[in-house]
Formats: C-alpha cells, sequence, structure tokens
C-alpha cells in the first residue's frame, strides 16, 4: 500500500466505518439520503457528488453538496448529461469539458460551493440491468484525489447494496400487500359461498322435513281410510266366490245387481280417499 | 510543568473501590489496559473524577462526530497552547493506526495536507480559534462549519470540543503529570 493511500485509510477509516454503520441502519431511501448527506464529507471532498442507482428502467438518483442533498425517483430521464454518456461508454472518465460540466449541471437544484472543473465518473455495472453510476464534480477547495477513488469504491458497493435490499423490501412489501388483499378477496367470497352453502342446507332440510311429513301424513290417511275401501271390496269378493253355486239365470238377475251396487260403493270410496289425500297435500304443501 | 498545587497519583491498586470502578470505565471507553495519568491525578476526589470523565466520554468519546476530528483538535490546540501531556497524549491517539500500518506520514505532522478532507481542516481550525480566543468567535466562523457540511448538532459537538480542551489542558498543566509511560510505549 502507498504512503498516500495507508495515509488516507488512516484518516477515513473510522469514517468509513461509521458510514457503514449508519448506511446499514437505513431503511428507506430518505434515510439513505441522510447518512449520505452526514458522512461522505468525512470520507473525500466534492463539490457535487450524484449516485445515480438503476434495474430494469428504474432510477434512484442522489444529489449531495456539503450542504444539502436530494433524492428522487423515476426513469432514465433523470440522468444528467454526463450520466447518460457514463451510462453508454461504461469508462471510466475524469471530464473536464466546462460545456458539458454546465450541461450536466442545468438540472441541478442544489447550490456548490465553488464552479466545479472536473467531474470523475464512473459507471459500476453490478449485472445486465443493474448499476450505478457515479460522479464527483471537483474543484476550487474541494479537489477529489486519486487517493479518494479505493474510498468512493467501497463506500459504491455499500451504497449499491443497501438501495438494491431497500427496493427488494419495497418489492417484498408491495407483493405482500397484493397477496394481502387477494386473500382478503378469497375469504370474502369464501363468506359469500358459506352463506349460500348454508341457505341450501336451510332449504334442503326444510324439504326434507316437508317430505317427510307428506309421507307421515299419507301413510295416516292410508290406514285411516283402509277399512272403507276394505267393506266393499269384501262384499266383492264374497260375491265373486258365491258364482260359483249359482246357475247363469240367477247370476244375471240376482248377484249382478248386487255387483254393480258393490262396485258403485268400491269407486265412491275410492273417489272420498283420493278427495280426502288431495285437501290433506294441499293444506300440507 | 510541575504545579505546587497538591495533586496526587493514586494508582489502580491503592484506589478506593469508587474511583476503581471510574478507572475501570475509562479503560473499557478508551480501550486502553491502564490508567491514564490524567484521571489517576484526579483520583483522590471521586466526586470530581467522575463529573470531569462524564464531560470527557460525553463530548470525546460520543456522539456523531469522527473521533479522528476530535483528537486532531485537542492534539492541535494542546499543541498550541504549549500543553505537553495533552498534545504528546492526543498525538498518540490520533496517529496511532497511522504508525500501525508502517508508514511515516504522521496526521499530526500533517495537518494541512490536502489529502485531509476539508470538513476535517475546517473544524480543526474553527475551534482551534474557539478554544485559544473565544471571545473573537463570530457567525463566519459557524457558517464556515456549515458550508464545510456540518450541521447543527454536529457544529455544538465540535465546539464542545473547546471547553473539553480547556478543561484537558487546565487539569494537566496545573497537576504537574508526566506523559504515561505506557502512552509512550504504544508510539514507539
Amino acid at each position: 500500500m502507498s504512503t498516500v493511500l495507508a495515509f488516507k485509510y488512516r484518516l477515513i477509516y473510522e469514517s468509513l466505518s461509521r458510514f457503514s454503520s449508519a448506511l446499514s441502519r437505513s431503511t428507506t431511501l430518505d434515510q439513505v439520503r441522510q447518512c449520505l448527506q452526514g458522512q461522505i464529507k468525512y470520507l473525500f471532498d466534492y463539490q457535487l457528488v450524484r449516485f445515480s442507482f438503476y434495474q430494469q428502467g428504474y432510477y434512484v438518483t442522489f444529489s449531495l453538496v456539503p450542504t444539502g442533498s436530494n433524492v428522487v425517483c423515476g426513469s432514465a430521464g433523470l440522468l444528467w448529461k454526463h450520466e447518460q454518456i457514463l451510462s453508454e461508454s461504461h469508462v471510466p472518465a475524469i471530464l473536464d469539458d466546462a460545456a458539458l460540466i454546465a450541461d450536466s449541471l442545468q438540472p441541478s437544484q442544489l447550490r456548490l460551493p465553488e464552479k466545479p472543473t472536473q467531474i470523475w465518473g464512473w459507471h459500476v455495472a453490478f449485472s445486465a440491468d443493474s448499476g450505478l453510476i457515479v460522479s464527483v464534480f471537483s474543484g476550487g477547495d474541494r479537489q477529489f484525489q486519486p487517493a479518494d477513488v479505493p474510498i468512493l469504491r467501497i463506500a459504491v458497493e455499500n451504497l449499491y447494496a443497501k438501495i438494491l435490499s431497500i427496493k427488494l423490501i419495497e418489492e417484498l412489501g408491495s407483493k405482500q400487500q397484493e397477496l394481502q388483499l387477494a386473500l382478503s378477496n378469497l375469504q370474502e367470497k369464501n363468506d359469500v359461498i358459506a352463506q349460500l352453502v348454508a341457505t341450501q342446507e336451510a332449504v334442503i332440510q326444510y324439504r326434507t322435513q316437508e317430505l317427510e311429513h307428506k309421507n307421515t301424513r299419507l301413510l295416516e290417511v292410508s290406514r285411516q281410510h283402509a277399512h272403507t275401501i276394505r267393506e266393499p271390496l269384501s262384499r266383492i269378493l264374497s260375491l265373486a266366490y258365491l258364482m260359483e253355486t249359482f246357475s247363469a239365470e240367477e247370476i244375471m238377475e240376482e248377484m249382478m245387481p248386487m255387483l254393480v251396487v258393490t262396485s258403485h260403493d268400491l269407486d265412491k270410496a275410492l273417489q272420498q280417499i283420493i278427495s280426502s289425500i288431495d285437501a290433506d297435500l294441499t293444506t300440507a304443501g | 510543568m510541575q504545579s505546587n498545587y497538591p495533586f496526587t497519583i493514586v494508582p489502580y491498586e491503592e484506589a478506593t473501590p469508587e474511583v476503581k470502578l471510574i478507572y475501570d470505565d475509562t479503560k473499557r471507553a478508551l480501550g486502553l489496559p491502564f490508567v491514564l495519568n490524567w484521571f489517576a491525578c484526579q483520583g483522590s476526589n471521586p466526586l470530581l473524577l467522575q463529573g470531569n470523565w462524564t464531560k470527557l466520554r460525553t463530548t470525546l468519546v460520543e456522539g456523531s462526530v469522527p473521533n479522528l476530528i476530535k483528537q486532531l483538535i485537542i492534539y492541535n490546540v494542546s499543541a498550541q497552547r504549549g500543553c505537553q501531556y495533552c498534545a504528546k497524549a492526543h498525538a498518540v491517539f490520533a496517529n496511532a493506526m497511522g504508525k500501525s500500518l508502517g508508514d511515516n506520514f504522521v496526521v499530526t505532522e500533517n495537518l494541512d495536507s490536502d489529502l485531509i478532507p476539508v470538513s476535517y481542516r475546517t473544524a480543526v481550525k474553527v475551534v482551534t480559534k474557539a478554544a485559544l480566543q473565544s471571545a473573537s468567535v463570530t457567525a463566519t466562523d459557524f457558517e464556515q462549519l456549515a458550508d464545510a457540511g456540518f450541521d447543527q448538532g454536529e457544529i455544538q459537538e465540535l465546539m464542545a470540543q473547546a471547553d473539553l480542551v480547556n478543561m484537558l489542558n487546565t487539569i494537566a498543566d496545573i497537576s504537574g503529570i508526566k506523559i504515561d509511560n505506557a502512552l509512550l510505549e504504544i508510539d514507539s
């Protein structure tokens, strides 16, 4: 390790440790912003620092000057001019084109201590569609130096991991909310189904009771009217048995009229029973 | 400097149980396996020792400003005032890590290096002024700290080092304590 770098590490090892500790305690992007605002000044000098995180077209940008900071989420449109260049080239660069620096700073709403003369920029891709574009605006009394690069690299790796974890937790939270909502909908539907089933059971029970009642009544009615049928039927049977002992003339003259009368009696009895059952079923229904 | 004031070093073995508890607390908080003479010279008065240790712990050991900045402030003020005990002790604390890395680029001897972030240099400069010429501190000094990125709480914490170092220097000077041998061994 070079003397300069060793000296730099001596200076900032405690601050780097505090930065990592404060960052690990951050659970929201605004807390990350506050951590950066409080801790980065202990690590290296800058006029302005930009950390632009991206993943699958989603961007989070932190802008930081010694006296203020902000964090914005959105699309690739948030990238400043020099970041668009870094985004495409992936090549670390020290940019000192005054026009480009001015162009890049145009969207900034933060007050820089002095006019920067350089932009130190990196595009650190952590996967095919995710990474961090880092840029330090340097100049005047606040010069970013080569010895600061390894320190920045450590900070960037910590920061990327933190933003990723916050984003992941937010996504999990969002999924959990969706699941809760789906579960709630299922519960509601389940309740409706349970209600329908309960109603059906009640209807079936009612109908079953009704049928049982009708069956019972039919049996009772059958029992009550059996003797009404049996009497004319017995007479008809008796006449039938007697026919064997009578001559044809006797049957025609004496027994047939009796058979006709008795058959009418049976018919009347049956009609009475049917009427009675109909009346009973109608009343029960 | 040898003082006429009757400060007596109270070694750990001869301290009362109450003072031993405070000594142990200083060792734990500072990570030192021995009691600094600055505490041992107050061992005969547990009440003052406890009060001064509480002030030192809450101002120098705890807080959100890196300890290195505070050590550099106390070193710088002590060196400029001529308090040899504090200048030596706090130079050892500030440089400890640099020594262990085996280089000769000592922080206290390079306070103006542009490798040191502006926030450190501004804090050391402004708080040194507050400690040595407190009446001349103006709003501009506070603005310098704010421009360096320090918030209100950090500025209060930094300014607290000014009155802490004055207490540290006063007690070290009037007690006539010598730099701890154990500290010199760390520095060697």
